[in-house]
């Protein structure tokens, strides 16, 4: 760690004024270039939000009304998406499945977040056995892949979507406990931190109040990542039948019914694929940028 | 050196403990009498008893734990409740479908990342590099499963080249096999060589710029021999780390892939076995795959020193 502020120190003074105001004034310019796609991310995400909020309003069917006249029809002026075997609307499906998809996600991901990086932040402070055993427990999950923590789960509490947002969970809590120790381990012996103890705070104010806050940065980027592989499994799961039950409207649901119509509605297994595949990419494009926002020396590697 | 080998070969242990405890703890926590669900709810008392003491099913938790982990040390991973095979037989069935998969995988994602993650480093800020980087985006956000419904649609439905589902085994001919193959090995490997590509795109881009480039350069060895001599056998070291993560994670992936595709490997096996009831079978698998997933790890690790000099000849601390 001294090492660390002596190269700092020394390297200083050997760029001259000029060129780093040049510098800076590129480093702007770079980084006004470099946050489009953080922005385009964005406005996908919460275009996706509103649009699952605003399902029952602007969804032009209900999501469960049959038309047994029309089964499987392509994209018209009056089904954009077309019908599923039913001559269910599957613009209307989808509205509604975003509602599912985004909840369940987020409920996975924020209980991975907080009882993960509740262990890696206690584990990385503390240190010692505890440490060790918490550790330990992180390589044990780590080594369970996701679908299978999904089927494990659902063999115990059946099928469904809490089964879905528990495997979620802790198929990602190892991530937030390993990231959090990691980065609370160099930050408590920071001065910072070491004058907090000195003023007499305690040791959870410390870690809430004082360390919490500085590692926010390197969580969120985590929080929208892990966001995007919530929601590719929570569709996996159920596609493979483990979530969701038909006649729910949900994306996975729908593609694994799809997948039996491919060659009389190809469309049907197109929408909610895509659906999937542009909430993920915005939430990708998400954490990509916030973590060239935190960390500036990654930027465009 | 010696004593690294013999740290790391060691901490594995307590991690392959830990799996077999949450495994065992799965199917402990699983609810209903496994005794009713092969016998039927309408046996009556006394065969359900006999079943008991049979599976051992009357015995406290730990008891019931060194049993199953005692069968496991056997090699005995129980049976299925149905068809009376062992999780043995039925995993040597499944198992080389796959791992074909899981190994045609790994080679699309290495055959699409190497070059195209060299030439971005080589090039990078080039159009190349954009637009690689682009796809890569794009390709891990692909679910795998829809990607593989697409291509069953392009090249099994509508051009009707390649079959829409279904495994041909390598005794019926190579090619049949491998036509079988290719469309599963396509929807699970892209998103692997996403992250191939990044990494190794990374890698080479710190090798470029170390102290040895730049004397290599400077004493006149050709640019080509600088990449290839120099800069990509160093950048491979770390990329091999990564291939086995990579490779683990495929393991993981071949569940939902087998099932898009109907391919009979482990993952419909054990999915089967869940959605059908049949846990022993089910809580084998799982236990077989995050094993291996830890092993795989464990030897990319251990071919660390054998792949870097460097590695072997310093001395590790702790």
């Amino acid at each position: 760690m001294s090492s660390g502020t002596a190269a700092d120190l020394d390297r200083a003074p050997v760029v001259p004024a000029r060129r780093a105001a040049v510098g800076r004034g590129r480093q702007l310019l770079r980084s006004g270039a470099a946050r489009w796609p953080l922005t385009l991310g964005l406005v996908v995400l919460v275009g996706f939000c509103l649009l699952a909020l605003a399902a029952p309003l602007i969804a032009p069917y209900s999501p469960d009304a049959q038309n047994m006249v029309m089964p499987l029809r392509s994209p018209s002026a009056a089904h954009p998406f077309g019908t599923d075997e039913f001559g269910r609307d599957i613009l209307s499906r989808i509205l509604f499945g975003a509602r599912l998809t985004l909840l369940a996600s987020s409920a996975a991901v924020l209980l991975a977040a907080v009882v993960g990086s509740t262990f890696g932040l206690t584990a990385g402070y503390f240190g010692g056995s505890y440490d060790a055993i918490v550790s330990r427990v992180t390589d044990v999950l780590f080594a369970f892949p996701v679908i299978l923590l999904g089927i494990a789960i659902v063999a115990i509490l059946g099928p469904g979507v809490p089964s879905v947002i528990v495997a979620i969970a802790l198929a990602s809590l190892p991530n937030f406990a390993r990231v959090s120790r990691a980065a609370i381990i160099p930050e408590k012996e920071r001065e910072y931190v070491v004058a907090a103890h000195v003023i007499g705070a305690t040791t959870p104010y410390i870690i809430v109040r004082t360390l919490l806050p500085n590692l926010i940065g390197p969580l969120m980027v985590l929080v929208s990542l892990g966001f995007a592989y919530a929601i590719l499994y929570e569709a996996s799961l159920s596609f493979l039948g483990l979530g969701a039950q038909p006649p729910t409207p949900e994306w996975g649901v729908m593609l694994s019914t799809a997948r039996d119509f491919l060659f009389q509605a190809p469309s049907y297994a197109f929408f909610p694929g895509a659906s999937i595949f542009l909430l993920v990419f915005a939430l990708n494009l998400v954490g990509d940028g916030l973590r060239d926002v935190v960390d500036p020396h990654r930027r465009g590697r | 050196m010696t004593r690294y080998l013999l740290l790391r070969v060691l901490g594995v242990i307590p991690t392959l403990l830990g799996i077999t405890i949450l495994v065992f703890g799965i199917t402990y926590l699983i609810p209903g009498d496994p005794a009713l669900i092969i016998a039927g709810t309408d046996a009556s008392p006394e065969v359900i008893d006999q079943l008991r003491r049979r599976w051992g099913l009357d015995q406290p938790v730990w008891v019931r734990y060194g049993i199953w982990f005692g069968n496991i040390l056997q090699g005995n991973l129980g049976e299925s409740y149905f068809s009376r095979q062992t999780v043995v037989q039925l995993v040597g069935n499944a198992l080389p479908v796959t791992l074909e998969l899981a190994i045609l995988s790994l080679l699309v994602a290495v055959v699409i990342a190497v070059p195209a993650g060299i030439l971005s480093a080589v090039k990078v800020g080039s159009w190349f590099d954009v637009a690689a980087a682009a796809v890569s985006f794009v390709g891990l956000s692909i679910p795998g499963f829809w990607l593989g419904i697409m291509l069953i649609y392009v090249f099994g439905v509508y051009f009707q080249i390649l079959p829409a589902g279904g495994f041909t085994p390598l005794e019926r001919g190579l090619v049949a096999n491998l036509q079988s193959m290719i469309l599963p090995a396509i929807a699970l490997g892209t998103f692997a060589s996403t992250q191939l590509m990044r990494y190794l795109r990374a890698s080479l881009l710190d090798v470029l710029n170390a102290d040895y480039i730049r004397t290599a350069r400077a004493k006149g060895v050709r640019e080509w021999a600088v990449l290839v001599r120099h800069a990509v056998r160093n950048a491979l070291i770390p990329f091999t780390t990564v291939l086995g993560v990579q490779m683990g994670y495929l393991l993981g992936g071949t569940v939902i892939i087998e099932s898009v595709f109907a391919l009979p490997g482990m993952g419909r096996l054990v999915l089967t076995a869940i959605l059908n009831r049949d846990y022993q079978v089910a809580t084998g698998i799982i236990l077989l795959i995050a094993a291996a997933f830890v092993l795989i790890n464990l030897v990319v690790d251990l071919l660390y020193p054998v792949l870097d000099p460097r590695v072997r000849l310093a001395r590790p601390e702790g």
